[in-house]
């Protein structure tokens, strides 16, 4: 880092941290995001009421049950022949029950998979928002905490972005990115719309969806 | 929109003053302003990416917290559930009324009144035991779920389930 005129000039090394975190970004959109969008829409069409994952799940709970129940009643059947029962009361009301208990087992087994189609959809609800937690603690965190860092923490952070770099966000460079800022504005003014607050309009994004109208904070009114 | 997600955002490549080639970020409003002044300052270029960031949280994942959100706080996703499994049931009994009549046809027998009386007493208990039984178990699955996204470590406590 350099000083001249009461300017500070950038160093080779934030031009380099720079560099990396916009093409760790533009990584991140050319091979992870697309794969992030497929799998989140995947989630979402599956988790739909009337879904094919849904009805195949429901459709193989029922002929499982059909099958196994199938085979019971053949060899009851079987049973009440070689006991000279075919056509008893006890042979034909044992057909109903059994055909009641196979009705039982294949309402439970269908509720059983839409519920298992339901967990899934949570599931995959959570991973994808997991993806966007880290992306955003990490567009926050890096404002946040950037104008504590030192040189050598900036530093310390590259090594660390390029190593996750092999991991699944590619935005560490970002972070690192954020670090280089930190270290060159502890040195120089602040700038307008740096700060910590969103630019005009910003403040309109909502970003809540509480279905049942939960009030969580009365006095802000949300 | 603007950012690496939202197709605007523009990256070139440009000498400084000393001749040196680094990328430069038109810089872009977040929230739809086109500043389109251009500065090759790594200090430009981390407050761009952090924008693009945030409005790719906003863009990408945000609609999907808020789907998990509306399902944790759905008013009507437990009496879905239990709409649902009923349906299953009735309909599984309904399917199983006219199987049992084909079977007993294909053996050559009919129920005589009283057969038939009894049948009708147990299937529809049986029905009815199912059809609650179905009912409980998606109340008690989809309040699960509702509380473990919103938090609850344990939430297939018995004093919980009944909580919606």
């Amino acid at each position: 880092m350099s000083k001249g005129g009461g300017q500070v000039q950038e160093t080779s090394k934030e031009r380099a941290l720079a560099e990396v975190g916009v093409q760790q970004m533009q990584d991140f959109k050319a091979r992870w995001l697309p794969v992030q969008q497929r799998f989140a829409k995947s989630v979402t069409e599956a988790g739909a009421p009337d879904s094919f994952q849904r009805r195949q799940a429901v459709s193989k709970a029922a002929i499982d049950t059909t099958a196994r129940f199938g085979q019971a009643a053949d060899r009851l059947d079987a049973t009440a022949a070689t006991s000279g029962q075919l056509g008893s009361s006890k042979q034909k009301l044992g057909l109903t029950g059994l055909q009641s208990d196979r009705a039982t087992s294949m309402g439970l087994a269908e509720t059983a998979a839409n519920s298992a189609v339901d967990d899934a959809y949570v599931s995959g609800l959570n991973a994808v928002t997991a993806l966007g937690r880290g992306e955003k603690s990490t567009a926050i965190g890096g404002l946040q905490t950037s104008a504590a860092l030192s040189g050598r923490q900036a530093a310390a952070d590259a090594d660390q972005a390029l190593a996750d770099r092999a991991g699944q966000y590619q935005l560490a460079g970002t972070l690192a990115g954020a670090a280089g800022y930190g270290y060159a504005s502890s040195l120089r003014p602040a700038q307008p719309g740096l700060s910590g607050t969103l630019p005009s309009g910003g403040s309109s994004v909502v970003l809540g969806a509480q279905d049942d109208e939960f009030v969580t904070n009365p006095q802000a009114g949300y | 929109m603007s950012g690496f997600f939202g197709g605007s955002a523009e990256y070139l490549w440009n000498p400084d003053a000393a001749g040196r080639q680094f990328l430069q970020p038109k810089l872009k409003g977040l929230f739809g302003g086109d500043d389109a002044s251009t500065s090759n300052t790594a200090n430009d270029m981390f407050a761009q990416l952090t924008r693009d960031q945030w409005q790719s949280y906003v863009t990408n994942y945000v609609p999907y917290e808020n789907d998990l959100i509306k399902y944790a706080t759905s008013t009507t996703a437990v009496g879905d559930a239990m709409k649902s499994a009923s349906a299953d049931v009735n309909s599984a009994f309904d399917n199983s009324t006219a199987a049992t009549q084909r079977r007993l046809a294909g053996l050559g027998l009919t129920l005589s009144p009283d057969e038939q009386a009894a049948s009708t007493r147990s299937t529809g208990l049986a029905r009815s035991l199912a059809d609650v039984n179905a009912q409980n178990t998606a109340r008690d699955a989809t309040v699960a779920r509702q509380q473990s996204i919103l938090g609850n470590p344990t939430p297939r406590i018995g004093g919980l389930s009944g909580v919606s």
